[in-house]
């Protein structure tokens, strides 16, 4: 089955630190995968390169098969590519309905005018059952009108969650999407991101709690030192002693 | 019985209209570290930020038996009170040294001094890595080392009481497990105080000696604490 994401031989340097040394990895539609490894061993920076916020030294990045690698990231989000943040970051005054209309409008390319339309409201008709949907299933229909700046941590969390659903996209990455949420709720967000892979998106999320990497991931890869160590099926990676000893502890 | 370092009283909270703490009430004793627990949502991270006065509430506030509710943050940070925020605030264009300097200096003590080296060194002891990345820019280190940076910005004048925020959120297992052995050297071998808002219920269950539950608003025991943690499934509970 060909890959929906491929990313080949990625090279990274910010000044004297080398983050990536010839990252590659595959993800594959219909599948769920973990990026683990440890505190800066360039799971993010792989994360902003494939997106395109971060250009990458050398080296390829390929969504369905064609190289996107020269693309800046919105338009890599037209052709199905979507992500999360580490950090939360919203837009504090939108509404939550507002703010997952904004990210299932197609993403603009930054022009001014096309902007303002948005802002205007031209181009978030009929999508209001969508929406509701999407705020249901992310448990926030209750906080449709809420200002995205009143929310909690963890509704933030879910906010995101939310707007990655309503980008519909082809490739769906998460950034530590779990870290602070109650267990109760990273439960559902397993089951959420279960649902994206029956329908047939290839999920690539990074992860440093490993319940949730072994209940979600059918695929783990190990990033240290910048470079792929191990990669395989989770629970064959999650035990191998290399990784235990690098990265899980005793 | 160990006396209270922290004793709160009927403590409400909100932002606007919206009611998040609802009187409140909760003791801490001298010398443990207290996990708080609770949905999300609940109101822990109002209940630091309440506590660091950096919103405002209605209540009385104890530390060591002196009230501190008319405090500035500056004033309470003075008193012996140090919050460390579930995002890392660190200062992303100065380096890992710097961060450290400006957390010093907002005490009236000069960054500089053999008092300040010797502190940085404390700190890159914790924490070593942050010791490999002094004259890193913070911006450009992982969300991990990031997070470490900002604990050790709570840390850099000792605190009596140490307020910390979902510390693991972003951390590698070794370095939860490391920071956990950290936060119970610096309660065992230097007495601090330390209330731990925690998602990560295994890791809390091993260093928290007395737990908190807060829920619609109010604050309770949890009897048995961190055993009893480790042995309830709290969540169902909740």
């Amino acid at each position: 089955m060909n890959a929906a994401l491929e990313v080949k031989n990625v090279h990274k340097r910010f000044g004297g630190i080398q983050v990536l040394t010839g990252a590659s990895l595959e993800i594959r539609p219909g599948a769920v995968t973990a990026l683990i490894g440890s505190n800066g061993a360039g799971k993010s920076t792989l994360l902003n390169i494939v997106s395109g916020l971060t250009k990458a030294d050398s080296g390829e990045v390929f969504l369905r098969g064609e190289n996107i690698s020269s693309l800046p990231a919105y338009a890599r989000a037209r052709k199905g590519l979507s992500r999360t943040f580490q950090h939360v970051r919203c837009f504090k005054t939108f509404s939550v309905r507002e703010a997952v209309e904004f990210a299932g409008t197609p993403a603009t390319d930054g022009h001014f005018g096309r902007s303002l339309l948005w802002m205007a409201g031209m181009a978030r008709r009929s999508r209001g059952p969508r929406v509701d949907e999407i705020l249901a299933t992310c448990r926030l229909e209750g906080r449709a009108e809420t200002a995205c700046g009143s929310l909690s941590y963890g509704e933030t969390k879910l906010l995101m969650l939310a707007q990655s659903l309503a980008c519909d996209a082809a490739v769906q990455c998460f950034d530590e999407l779990c870290a602070g949420l109650e267990p109760a709720l990273i439960e559902h967000v397993e089951r959420v991101m279960q649902d994206l892979a029956h329908q047939g998106k290839a999920v690539l999320f990074v992860e440093h709690n490993l319940q949730v990497v072994r209940d979600l991931a059918q695929y783990c890869v190990f990033l240290h030192q910048g470079g792929m160590y191990r990669e395989g099926p989770t629970s064959a990676v999650l035990e191998d002693p290399e990784v235990v000893r690098l990265y899980l502890g005793q | 019985m160990t006396p209270d370092l922290l004793r709160v009283t009927e403590l409400s909270a909100g932002y606007g209209d919206h009611s998040v703490l609802r009187q409140a009430s909760l003791s801490v004793r001298a010398g443990t570290v207290c996990g708080l627990i609770g949905p999300n949502g609940a109101g822990k991270t109002t209940l630091l930020r309440a506590l660091m006065g950096l919103i405002s509430s209605n209540g009385e506030i104890l530390l060591d038996g002196s009230p501190v509710n008319g405090l500035t943050p500056l004033a309470r940070r003075l008193a012996g009170i140090s919050y460390v925020p579930q995002e890392r605030n660190v200062f992303p264009n100065l380096s890992v040294e710097e961060n450290l300097e400006v957390a010093y200096r907002t005490l009236p003590m000069s960054a500089g001094t053999p008092a300040f080296r010797s502190r940085c060194e404390y700190l890159y002891g914790l924490f070593p890595r942050l010791a490999e990345r002094r004259l890193q820019a913070a911006g450009s280190m992982s969300g991990g080392e990031q997070r470490t940076l900002a604990i050790s910005l709570g840390l850099v004048h000792e605190p009596r009481m140490l307020l910390l925020d979902e510390p693991t959120t972003g951390l590698a297992p070794l370095v939860v497990h490391q920071l956990m052995s950290t936060i119970s050297a610096l309660n065992a071998e230097r007495g601090v105080t330390t209330i731990v808002v925690e998602q990560n219920i295994l890791s809390l269950s091993r260093i928290a000696g007395d737990l908190m539950v807060l829920k619609d608003g109010q604050c309770r025991r949890l009897e048995g604490g961190g055993t009893a943690l480790a042995s309830q499934k709290i969540w169902e509970y909740l």
